[in-house]
């Protein structure tokens, strides 16, 4: 007897612990604040994207119930994504991703990677641009390389940490005109520019965002922009390619959730981000603002992109010998 | 005469009401986030951006300053009232603060740390003013081999924190350069120390290991002290600083302030290590060294006036360059983009009305701190008075509640505690923390400038050498080390006979 209720309420809590994140009341989603985790500490573009986020949605009313960012940095965003990642089926559970969700899982770094994730969409291009300063020497890309062909692994390039988005733009760069550059990596893109402005590296890989401001008080100068085509904000700055230097990097910017989420509230949080990437607040306050490229992605393109991301990434870290 | 009429329409635009109610909102959220252990103004301004968005740049960047600041003031109080730092900068205000409590002169050192952040704070506001530009200037001649041979002296003046044992002090200062470089490698990345631990990838948090070596430690220490705590002998006599108290400290309140400005405006330095060194050369300097850590009010002076000023040197190259040079700035930059403000080299040319608003609205808010704080003083004395078996307690909730916050992560609390234990046993053998929790936060920015050096230089230490500020620095450091070996030596080869000594 005792052993017959023993086993009836032990299946019963089973079953309600099933139930629940199985979303037993789906119509209602959402009925509870979701915690939108930055992998990444408060101040960097993950946050700042994250908090725009939580804002428009809460004013727009886009969705019933707010967004709570919470940062969890910690081992180049490893931490916050597998944080989120392990919540199979918690649609209360959001993060930001950017290049280092593909990148970290190729390194080795985290037991996820993007197939192991519910995508809910795409949302903004990031690009990059070479600045050097106002009184640098070299006029031009030309100039840049031919200094570094005379005197290999002089020519000092600043970027953010590595290995990054940033060490693989110098790889690309290397590679594509056969000169060797000496790649110096700073913590943020902010020590980045104050070292290009103290003449401290000779050359800097930014967002654009970075070096706006400089550019246009006339202490630095930009060189070429990485991007496929030119830039809205820096329209007489050429790309690479037109100089016959096939570099192209952007990075990307999108929201991911755990996999095996109740259908019902996929299809909310879809629907939410992609009313959030057609307000004006967002394309108005935050994409313009911050020099950001408007990209939405629909989660199955989304996915399409990240395969294309990941396979050429792959190949990149291989030949930069970071990966077998 | 133009900064004058400047100040002037930006003192009109900081008292109008609006302003007046977020300048005193900033600093008010910013005492409570100072007192509370874990959340830090970085996070602190992070939480409120959505709150701004209501309002002008102005205004905005009027309260997230008054954050900024305001933490510095209410970072002292749980160091000096329990061993328990409320904010990174604030670690070293422990060292002698709480010794002060304990001599029943809590009063006091709340008091001082109060005025001197109100002195520094203000000065630090009117070097902004005046001198933005130049020292901006000089901020960017620190590249990476500046700044290895800054917290190279910064190190070796470390060392001379280090109470009766300089053996057991340069251990303790090793273990946490040890501490320090768990983690990634800042330039390859590779895993060092981590044991495979995800959660030591990023290093340990510097909150954690204080708390835990300062706080924790303590109260193991009490309980098995069981003393019945004395700490309100004299009653509320001695609330503020006494005159003794202000002569003993005047050197230190302007060191401390032209320290912290421009170890402020230096990138990645920040608050923390400008009270660290401001205290270092507190002790220094002074006539004497034997008193710090045992209640010396210049011990509270030097580094409450230095964290202060660091702040408004950290808003120089963000208001001159556009550059953030710490997490709050940071924070704060990426919050005026959302307002449609763009800060960069022009913003005093562009915006004058939000440059001068700010500036003026600081003066604001440091007298509005003062007036806040001053009456907390003897509230917060008054918290001693709590039997030890319920403080005890109090002091463990609140540090573990804190720490928690850093990253909302329970395995904080596990290394807080765990470094409460060793702070324990380290006590019992004699060896300092300060010198860990001190190397720990020197060692990252210490290596990461190294690293970035030799990878300047292709492997050569000249580089430390042939650049005039790099190599001063490094100079004194090295005298600084070897001076007492030196005098060491000398009296051991030679006993001075007494009174006989040639002047040199």
């Amino acid at each position: 007897m005792r052993t017959l209720r023993r086993s009836i309420l032990v299946s019963l809590s089973l079953l309600l612990v099933l139930a629940i994140p199985g979303g037993a009341f789906p119509a209602s989603f959402p009925d509870k604040p979701i915690e939108f985790t930055v992998p990444f500490a408060a101040g960097g573009g993950s946050d700042i994207m994250a908090r725009t986020i939580a804002a428009i949605i809460e004013k727009e009313k886009i969705l019933p119930q707010p967004l709570v960012v919470v940062n969890r940095p910690g081992a180049s965003g490893v931490l916050g994504y597998m944080h989120v990642g392990q919540k199979t089926g918690d649609p209360y559970a959001l993060t930001t991703a950017t290049n280092s969700f593909i990148i970290q899982p190729l390194l080795g770094k985290m037991k996820l990677d993007y197939r192991d994730y519910t995508l809910v969409g795409g949302l903004a291009l990031d690009e990059f641009v070479l600045v050097v300063p106002a009184n640098s020497p070299h006029r031009t890309v030309r100039d840049l390389i031919d200094a570094a062909r005379r005197a290999p692994k002089n020519v000092k390039i600043g970027g953010s940490s590595a290995p990054s988005i940033d060490s693989i733009i110098t790889y690309l760069l290397e590679k594509a005109t056969g000169v060797q550059l000496n790649f110096i990596a700073f913590k943020s893109g902010g020590e980045v520019m104050t070292n290009l402005l103290g003449s401290h590296i000779d050359v800097a890989s930014a967002n654009p965002g970075e070096a706006l401001t400089q550019i246009q008080a006339k202490k630095a100068r930009v060189l070429a922009a990485a991007s496929s085509k030119r830039l809205a904000s820096l329209p007489d700055a050429p790309t690479l390619r037109e100089l016959g230097i096939d570099v192209v990097v952007t990075q990307w910017r999108g929201v991911a959730a755990p996999k095996g989420l109740p259908k019902e509230a996929e299809a909310v949080l879809v629907s939410a981000f992609k009313r959030l990437s057609d307000s004006k607040m967002w394309q108005e306050k935050y994409l313009a603002e911050n020099n950001l490229t408007p990209y939405y992605l629909a989660p199955e393109e989304f996915r399409r992109y990240l395969e294309a991301d990941a396979q050429s990434t792959r190949q990149i870290l291989k030949e930069m010998d970071l990966i077998k | 005469m133009e900064v004058v009429s400047s100040l002037l329409s930006g003192f009109a635009i900081a008292l109008q009401p609006l302003n007046l109610v977020y300048c005193f909102l900033g600093v008010l959220a910013g005492t409570l986030i100072g007192v509370l252990p874990g959340i830090g103004p970085v996070a602190g301004v992070a939480m409120l951006i959505p709150f701004s968005f209501g309002m002008s740049a102005t205004t905005a960047m009027i309260m997230m300053a008054g954050i900024y600041y305001g933490a510095m003031y209410g970072g002292s109080t749980t160091s000096i009232l329990v061993n328990l730092p409320g904010e990174s900068a604030s670690v070293v205000t422990c060292l002698d603060g709480y010794a002060l409590a304990r001599q029943g002169r809590a009063g006091a050192a709340l008091g001082m740390a109060a005025f001197a952040s109100f002195i520094a704070g203000t000065v630090g506001v009117v070097g902004l003013m005046l001198l933005a530009q130049p020292v901006a200037a000089l901020g960017l001649r620190f590249g990476p081999p500046e700044t290895f041979a800054l917290t190279f002296l910064a190190l070796t003046l470390v060392t001379g924190l280090v109470g009766a044992s300089p053996a057991k002090g340069i251990a303790a200062a090793a273990f946490g350069m040890l501490l320090g470089m768990v983690g990634l490698d800042p330039m390859s990345s590779d895993e060092r120390f981590t044991f495979g631990a995800l959660h030591l990838a990023d290093g340990l948090s510097f909150i954690s290991v204080s708390v835990g070596l300062f706080a924790v430690a303590e109260v193991l220490e009490s309980v098995e002290r069981n003393e019945r705590i004395t700490l309100y002998k004299e009653r509320i006599s001695n609330l503020l600083p006494t005159a003794a108290d202000w002569l003993a400290s005047r050197g230190a309140l302007w060191r401390g302030t032209v320290v912290g400005f421009l170890v402020g405006v230096l990138p990645g330095a920040g608050a923390t290590i400008a009270s660290m060194l401001a205290y270092a050369l507190e002790r220094r300097v002074s006539r004497h060294p034997e008193r710090f850590g045992h209640g010396a009010i210049e011990g509270v002076a030097a580094p409450e006036g230095a964290n202060n000023a660091a702040t408004a040197g950290a808003l120089v190259p963000l208001l001159t360059l556009g550059i953030p040079g710490s997490g709050t700035t940071a924070v704060m930059l990426g919050a005026l983009m959302i307002h449609g403000l763009r800060p960069g080299p022009l913003l005093f040319e562009q915006h004058p009305d939000f440059v001068w608003g700010v500036i003026a609205s600081m003066y604001v808010g440091n007298v509005l701190l003062l007036i806040l704080n001053l009456p907390l003083v003897g509230l917060w004395a008054r918290l001693l008075r709590v039997p030890q078996s319920v403080l005890l307690p109090l002091i463990m909730s609140f540090s573990v509640t804190g720490v928690f916050a850093v990253n909302n992560s329970v395995t904080e609390v596990g290394v807080m505690l765990v470094f409460g234990v060793v702070g324990y046993a380290m006590r019992k053998g004699g060896f300092p923390a300060a010198p860990v929790v001190l190397a720990l936060v020197l060692t990252p920015l210490m290596e990461t400038a190294l690293q970035q050096s030799l990878q300047m230089s292709h492997g050569s230490f000249a580089i430390f050498f042939t650049r005039p500020i790099a190599a001063t620095l490094v100079v004194v450091g090295l005298a600084s080390l070897a001076l007492p070996a030196v005098r060491g030596v000398a009296r051991w080869l030679r006993p001075p006979p007494v009174g006989t000594q040639p002047g040199f």
